[in-house]
């Protein structure tokens, strides 16, 4: 068995290294976390804006924006699999939208993306 | 260093701050928009060594405050890096056009990080340099008492259409070889700069290469060209799609652009600058080199008489 409390000790520079360095990262892995109920209801919003067609081509920019913020930042801060699906799901918009597809159809076409995002940002909430 | 990051997301900006501390990097101030970190550029004294960006937020974006940070004569020089999401050819293109130093993706990687810093750091050694040159043309000295290294690339005061030659490997390096692949470049040589260099005044040099890039600037299609200056009487220019007239005829026109100011050079008692464009290279997708090595062969044919540092898979278009 690993002893954890001998990898932990001053000796071994890399592990020391690593954890001041997660240790320092914290306070962004907290906004992050806590951020997460305030985005998921972000995302509901705008995903029902885009469907009544309220404001649908800024509600789908809105979703765009919060999953690029969400993939410059989870990867690093040890959220990988969020950060990926975010990045997905913003590409897919900005192509969506290049190709002057409808708010609704780029929304339908994205819906994939979007489920799997909340699902995954629901589970860190769990973590 | 004094940095200022800018991006919207506070949890970014969280994020970034520490990792720079873990670098040794502990002066940081931040900016959650455009408007603020265009007051906290005017008003923070002394100003900052280098700024980063984010491309993508509300308002003014990061390539619009990156040229509004360019237009600011104190941040002119001002190494910028991009640090965004934002990964594609037009992104890229508007940054560096806006006169970004650098890109980089995000997310954030601590040794990445590491290495563009590094490159500021060197670079900001460099821009000491280029500043007070360009303080002093401006004066119209007639002797400069700042150093001139005949083989370090530096900005060409009063050639705005120009960036600098770090700038211009690090938009290749971000380009990667496959966009790469279908650029090409072209060397401008100036073959006497050595000898006017050597005539010991540094003034006359740089007047000299200043001459040379505004008549580059008439001979060539400017928005189709990107182009620096490499040091050593370089001039290296990357197109996306090849010039029409080739090489023999553009270097007619810049050397006859450049006897118009043969009275100039007698009456300062300096050659007139003698010009050797080489050929169009562009770099092949076979060659197992990174994206920027095509310059290097295409300054190395500019050259006359000089043998190529090394030999790998070109292509002269």
């Amino acid at each position: 068995m690993i002893d954890l409390q001998s990898l932990a000790a001053p000796g071994n520079a890399r592990l020391d290294a690593s954890s001041a360095e997660q240790a320092a990262l914290a306070p962004a892995r907290k906004r992050f976390v806590d951020l997460i109920v305030q985005r998921i209801l972000a995302f509901e919003s705008f995903r029902q804006a885009v469907e009544r067609g309220d404001n649908a081509q800024t509600a789908l920019i809105e979703i765009a924006n919060l999953a690029h913020k969400i993939s410059g930042t989870a990867a690093t801060l040890g959220f990988p699999k969020a950060g990926k699906l975010a990045g997905a799901l913003e590409v897919a918009i900005h192509s969506g939208r290049a190709q002057r597809h409808e708010p609704a159809a780029i929304l339908a076409s994205v819906e994939a993306h979007l489920d799997g995002l909340l699902d995954v940002l629901e589970t860190l909430l769990d973590k | 260093m004094r940095i200022l990051a800018v991006d919207d997301d506070k949890v970014f900006l969280d994020l970034l701050v520490p990792m720079l501390r873990a670098l040794g990097q502990m002066n940081v101030t931040t900016a959650l928009s455009a408007a603020d970190a265009l007051v906290l550029l005017e008003k923070m004294s002394p100003g900052f060594d280098c700024i980063l960006l984010d491309i993508q937020m509300p308002g003014m974006d990061g390539v619009d405050l990156c040229r509004a940070v360019r237009s600011i004569p104190d941040y002119s020089h001002t190494p910028i890096v991009m640090i965004t999401a934002m990964s594609t050819r037009k992104y890229i293109d508007d940054a560096f056009s806006a006169g970004a130093t650098d890109y980089v993706t995000k997310p954030l990687d601590q040794v990445d990080l590491k290495a563009r810093l590094g490159m500021v750091e060197r670079l900001l050694t460099e821009r000491q340099c280029a500043d007070a040159l360009a303080s002093q043309f401006d004066q119209r000295a007639d002797v400069l008492t700042q150093k001139v290294d005949f083989e370090t690339p530096f900005l060409v005061p009063g050639f705005d259409r120009s960036i600098e030659f770090l700038a211009l490997e690090n938009y290749l390096l971000t380009l990667g070889k496959k966009q790469v692949h279908s650029m090409s470049a072209m060397a401008i040589h100036v073959r006497n700069a050595d000898v006017i260099f050597g005539a010991g005044n540094a003034a006359g040099f740089v007047n000299m290469l200043g001459d040379v890039a505004s008549v580059i600037s008439d001979a060539f299609k400017m928005d189709q060209m990107i182009i620096a200056y490499a040091g050593g009487g370089d001039f290296i220019g990357v197109f996306d799609a090849p010039p029409e007239e080739d090489p023999a005829l553009l270097e007619q026109m810049i050397t006859d652009g450049v006897n118009e100011f043969s009275s100039i050079y007698a009456e300062e008692r300096l050659p007139l600058p003698q010009i050797k464009v080489g050929p169009l290279v562009r770099c092949s997708l076979l060659a197992a080199l990174k994206p920027t090595s095509f310059l290097h062969r295409a300054m190395d044919l500019a050259r006359v008489g000089r043998e190529p540092k090394a030999r790998f898979w070109w292509s002269a278009a």
